[in-house]
C-alpha cells in the first residue's frame, strides 16, 4: 500500500508541482492520469524516493521511499521516460542490477523479451526508440518488485507491441504488486486498469477503484444525450454520456471521458457521483 | 547473492557490486591507464636526455595528470542520476566506492607504473639522475614535494568526482569545467609560494648557487624547496582540508540528493 498523506512539493524556481495530495494506493495496477504539467512524473518521484516531498510523507507499507534504504528500494522500481545505462546490452545491464533486486526472474525475463522479439544481446545503443523500451520494460516486469511505476511504458511502441506488453503485465503482475503507469494513450492499456489517479494542476480530483466507479457512475454511447447525463461529449454523431450507475447501464469504465469530466464545470457533480460519501 | 544484501547495514560486497555497474568503462580505465602512464614515463625518460627533449617532458606530465583528474567521469558517462538514485544501495556504499576508486585506486594506476619506470631507469644508469634536470626535480624533492604533489592530483581528482555526483545535466562538461578551474586556481597557488621562496631565498643568492654549481642541478633545487617548505606545508594543510570538504559533499550529495 503506498499511502500519501498531504504531500506538497516545490521545486526550487519556486513551481508547486504537488500540492496537498493524499491517498491510499493499494494492491493492482492503476492509471496515473492528468494533463501535461499535471506532476504526474513528480508523484511518481516522490513514491520512488527521488524527490523529497516539501511537506506532508509518503510511504510505503510503512516505510519512506526518500530514505533510501536498500530494503525499501529493492521492492521498487522506477522506469523512467528515457533511461540510460553504462552497459552495452540489457543483458549485460540485467546481469549487473538485478542482484540488488531479489525477486528478479531471470526466466521471466527471457520470456519477456522473446515476446518483444528480442534476445537481449543486441547492442543497446543502435536499438530504436521502441525496441529500448520493450527492453526496458521486459526487465521492470521481470524483477517482480512490490511497487513498479512506469512512465508513458508504451511511448514508441508499436501496435502489436502494445498488445504484447499488456499480456506480459497479465500474465506476470502478481496480486500482491502495485503499479502505477502513467500514461496519456489510455485506450492501449484500457482493460487493464484496477484503479485510477486523476490529477490536475498539481491536486488529487481522484484516487478510486475501478470497482467503486462502476459502482456509481456509468458510460454509455447513444444518439442524444440521457436525461440524467451530468456530463457529455460528442464524438462523431454518437454521445458519450456520465450517469449514474444502475444495473441496466452497466459499463466499462471510460478514463478518458471521466477524465475530460473532471476537468469541465461539472466536475463537482461527477465527484459527488462518484463519491457519494463527500456529498 | 547473500540475504544480507537486502538489509540496510552496510555491505562491502554490495559495495563492490555497485562497482561492478560501470565495470564497462571502470575496466577500460584499468587497461589503460597503466599503460599510458608507463609510455609515458619511458617517453620521458627517453626525452630528457636531450635537453630540446626536455622542454617536452612539461607537456608529457599534463597526460598522466588527466588521467587521475578526470578518472570519476567514469560514474558520470552513459548513465543517468535516476538510474543511481533508485538503485537498493546505500548512500555510503556509493560513496566509499567512488571516492576510493577516483582518489586512491586511479591515482595508483597512473603514479606507480611512473614510479616503476622511473627507478628502473635510475637503477639501470644511476648517473641519469645527477645529470637530469627533469628526474632530479622529482626525485630530490622528495619528503618534502612529494606529498604535495601527491596532494595536488588528488584536489582537482576530487573536484572532478564532486561535480559529477552534484550536476544533472551536463554531467561530463561541467566536471571537466570545475577540475580545470581547480587546476589553474592551484597553479596560481603554487606559482605564489614559488614566488614568495624566491623573495625570501634572495635572486642574487640564486645567482651565486648557480654560478658556484653549475654541474650540479640539484643544489638550486634543493635551496629553492628549502624555502618553500614551510608554504608547502600550509597548502597541504589546505589540501587535505580541502579533500574532506569535498568528500563530505559527496556524501551528502548521494545521501540527500533530489533530481
Amino acid at each position: 500500500m503506498i499511502t500519501l498523506d498531504n504531500i506538497s512539493y516545490r521545486y526550487p524556481s519556486g513551481t508547486d508541482a504537488v500540492t496537498n495530495m493524499t491517498a491510499s494506493i493499494p494492491q493492482g495496477i492503476h492509471l496515473l492520469l492528468g494533463e501535461n504539467g499535471a506532476g504526474k512524473t513528480t508523484l511518481l518521484h516522490i513514491i520512488s524516493g527521488l524527490l523529497f516531498p516539501s511537506s506532508g510523507s509518503c510511504e510505503i507499507d510503512g516505510h519512506r521511499p526518500g530514505e533510501r534504504e536498500p530494503s525499501v528500494l529493492s521492492k521498487l522500481f522506477f522506469l523512467a521516460d528515457n533511461f540510460i545505462f553504462p552497459q552495452s546490452t540489457i543483458n549485460a545491464f540485467a546481469r549487473d542490477l538485478s542482484p540488488f533486486y531479489p525477486s528478479f526472474s531471470q526466466e521471466m525475463f527471457r520470456e519477456n523479451l522473446a515476446d518483444f522479439g528480442l534476445t537481449g544481446n543486441e547492442p543497446f545503443k543502435s536499438l530504436s526508440l521502441g525496441n529500448k523500451r520493450k527492453s526496458l520494460l521486459a526487465y521492470a516486469v521481470a524483477l517482480r518488485v512490490e511497487v513498479l511505476l512506469l512512465d508513458e511504458p508504451v511511448n514508441g511502441l508499436d501496435l502489436n507491441s502494445k498488445q504484447i506488453f499488456r499480456r506480459i503485465l497479465v500474465r506476470n503482475i502478481s496480486d500482491t504488486a502495485t503499479v502505477i503507469i502513467s500514461t496519456h494513450t489510455v485506450s492501449d492499456l484500457e482493460t487493464l486498469f484496477d484503479g485510477v489517479i486523476m490529477l490536475r494542476r498539481g491536486q488529487m480530483l481522484i484516487t478510486s477503484s475501478v470497482a467503486e466507479i462502476q459502482r456509481n457512475i456509468s458510460f454509455i454511447s447513444s444518439a442524444v444525450p440521457p436525461a440524467d447525463a451530468v456530463f457529455y461529449l460528442q464524438n462523431a454523431g454518437a454521445y458519450r454520456s456520465v450517469v449514474p450507475a444502475d444495473s441496466a447501464r452497466e459499463s466499462d469504465v471510460d478514463f478518458v471521458l471521466l477524465y475530460f469530466a473532471m476537468q469541465s464545470p461539472q466536475a463537482q457533480e461527477v465527484l459527488k457521483m462518484l463519491k457519494p460519501e463527500l456529498s | 547473492m547473500s540475504e544480507n544484501l537486502y538489509t540496510d547495514s552496510f555491505s562491502l560486497r554490495r559495495t563492490l557490486a555497485f562497482g561492478k555497474i560501470f565495470s564497462p568503462w571502470i575496466g577500460r580505465q584499468l587497461l589503460f591507464m597503466p599503460l599510458i602512464s608507463l609510455a609515458v614515463a619511458i617517453l620521458t625518460i627517453v626525452l630528457a636526455t636531450n635537453p630540446v627533449g626536455t622542454l617536452f617532458c612539461g607537456l608529457l606530465s599534463f597526460v598522466p595528470a588527466i588521467m587521475v583528474y578526470f578518472g570519476s567521469l567514469v560514474f558520470a558517462y552513459s548513465n543517468d542520476r535516476t538510474m543511481l538514485a533508485i538503485l537498493p544501495v546505500k548512500w555510503s556504499e556509493k560513496a566509499l566506492f567512488m571516492i576510493v576508486y577516483s582518489l586512491v585506486v586511479v591515482p595508483l594506476c597512473v603514479d606507480v607504473p611512473q614510479i616503476l619506470a622511473d627507478r628502473v631507469a635510475i637503477w639501470l644508469d644511476p648517473d641519469r639522475l645527477d645529470s637530469n634536470v627533469f628526474l632530479s626535480a622529482k626525485y630530490t624533492t622528495q619528503g618534502v614535494s612529494a606529498s604535495w604533489n601527491y596532494l595536488q592530483q588528488l584536489i582537482p581528482a576530487a573536484v572532478c568526482l564532486t561535480a559529477v555526483v552534484f550536476y544533472t545535466s551536463r554531467r561530463i562538461l561541467m566536471p571537466v569545467v570545475w577540475t580545470i578551474v581547480s587546476v589553474i586556481g592551484l597553479s596560481v597557488l603554487g606559482g605564489i609560494c614559488g614566488i614568495l621562496s624566491v623573495v625570501k631565498l634572495g635572486a642574487s643568492n640564486l645567482d651565486v648557487i648557480a654560478e658556484s654549481n653549475k654541474d650540479n642541478p640539484k643544489a638550486i633545487i634543493n635551496a629553492l624547496m628549502g624555502e618553500m617548505q614551510p608554504y608547502i606545508s600550509i597548502l597541504q594543510i589546505i589540501s587535505v582540508s580541502v579533500l574532506i570538504i569535498l568528500a563530505w559533499l559527496v556524501c551528502r550529495r548521494l545521501k540527500t540528493g533530489q533530481l
